[in-house]
């Protein structure tokens, strides 16, 4: 009786099973190709509010309440190495004019302003956040790999788009790999997450490295002007590693800026 | 216990899309269909899976596919092993926990698989907790 009534519980359980596997394939395929992206558009569009909400409730709760002090120290700061950066830009300018480089034609882009409304980390907001939810999408221009900004600094880039919402990958992710170069030794090499903090890796041991530089894109844009552009600051060397028997050089580097803190960003959109 | 269930997806879920990448709602999903081996969480899978997608912009239908068809794997066991003990949680959560990481966020990530992991042990504790004092109250009345 008891073997029977099993017999009957497993074979509903392996019907309910088959019956929500076809219905999550069917979905999975007729969402892919973006047939029915209005559907998404729709759910988000629901959704959205709930979401803003519960991030404004939570985020308060996941930033740390710095000194008013050490914040606006740390502005400072910021405007320094901003300022350090635009005159080495324009040393670096002048020589490259005097040796008759022409210089590369970025296209015009536009800034616009993003509200976050979720931002993921590891360990829920103790960290640096690894993924941003921003509230523009789409159907505001944006294209997966836009350069998101915060005045000079760079933030990330667009991973994912819907037509109302996009996901940002930020420098600090381990998916987020660039090339980079130092402002005051010019050592080129490649910028890597590292969920925390940035490493600039692959430098050349005949390259420079000192700590307190800063590390700045190199700039990558393609002829349809998507890309980032050079400049950008991604942060400040606080360690370097060399060694003579390896083949290259790294740092550590350390963001400028504290993600958490904000609340609007810009997206550079061609 | 079904508001304190609602109300547990809806917060994990919702702070899965927002603060944190912690797969609670996995978790969750995990702890429930351990206790209650009930067919009945393959739909909630399935939705909980369609609304997680829609918030954090993938593709709408895989998250659904991996929660269905691991939950399922564990139903499996359930024939060969007892699957409602906390040894069996914790394991099945980690592995859970690292492949839905490692599939949807690209990344393999130790401390976050057991970050999941030991949500759904103090789950499971809780629940178990719960349930127990839900059947003595039962017995006696």
């Amino acid at each position: 009786m008891e073997g029977s009534h099993n017999m009957r519980q497993r074979k509903y359980v392996y019907n309910t099973f088959i019956g929500f596997l076809l219905l999550s394939l069917i979905t999975l395929a007729l969402f892919r190709n973006q047939t029915f992206g209005f559907v998404q558009a729709i759910g988000e569009q629901a959704l959205l509010p709930v979401q803003r909400t519960v991030y404004a409730t939570f985020a308060p709760f996941f930033v740390s309440d710095d000194a008013h002090a050490i914040k606006k120290l740390k502005e400072e700061n910021q405007q320094l190495i901003k300022q350090l950066v635009d005159k080495k830009k324009i040393e670096n300018d002048n020589q490259a004019l005097r040796d008759q480089f022409a210089m590369t034609a970025v296209s015009a882009k536009k800034l616009l302003p993003a509200t976050i409304i979720g931002m993921r980390s590891i360990a829920g907001g103790t960290d640096q956040p690894t993924q941003l939810s921003l509230d523009k999408g789409s159907r505001d221009g944006l294209e997966k790999g836009d350069v998101v900004v915060y005045k000079d600094m760079l933030i990330g880039r667009i991973e994912r788009v819907s037509p109302h919402m996009s996901v940002v990958t930020t420098v600090t992710s381990k998916l987020f790999v660039i090339p980079a170069r130092t402002v005051k030794t010019g050592a080129l090499g490649i910028a890597k997450g590292q969920d925390q903090d940035v490493f600039f890796d692959n430098v050349l041991l005949s390259e420079k490295l000192e700590t307190q530089d800063i590390l700045v894109t190199k700039g990558d844009i393609d002829p349809s002007g998507k890309g980032y552009p050079p400049g950008l600051i991604i942060g400040k060397l606080i360690a370097v590693h060399k060694e003579q028997s390896a083949l290259f050089q790294s740092a550590e580097v350390r963001g400028l800026m504290n993600v958490k803190r904000l609340s609007t960003v810009f997206i550079l959109v061609n | 216990m079904v508001y304190f269930v609602i109300l547990l997806f809806s917060l994990g879920l919702f702070l899965e899309a927002t603060v944190t990448q912690v797969p609670f709602t996995f978790s969750t999903l995990l702890i429930l269909f351990v206790m209650k081996k009930s067919p009945g969480i393959f739909p909630a899978a399935f939705f909980l899976g369609v609304l997680l997608d829609i918030l954090t912009l993938r593709t709408i239908g895989g998250t659904s596919l991996f929660f269905v068809l691991f939950l399922f794997l564990v139903y499996l066991y359930d024939r060969k092993y007892e699957i409602n003990t906390l040894p069996f949680i914790a394991v099945v959560s980690f592995i859970g926990a690292y492949l839905f990481l490692a599939i949807f966020e690209k990344t393999f990530d130790f401390h976050q698989a057991s970050a999941g992991l030991l949500f759904a042990v103090l789950l499971f504790v809780l629940m178990k907790k719960v349930t127990r004092a839900t059947s003595k109250q039962k017995t006696y009345a």
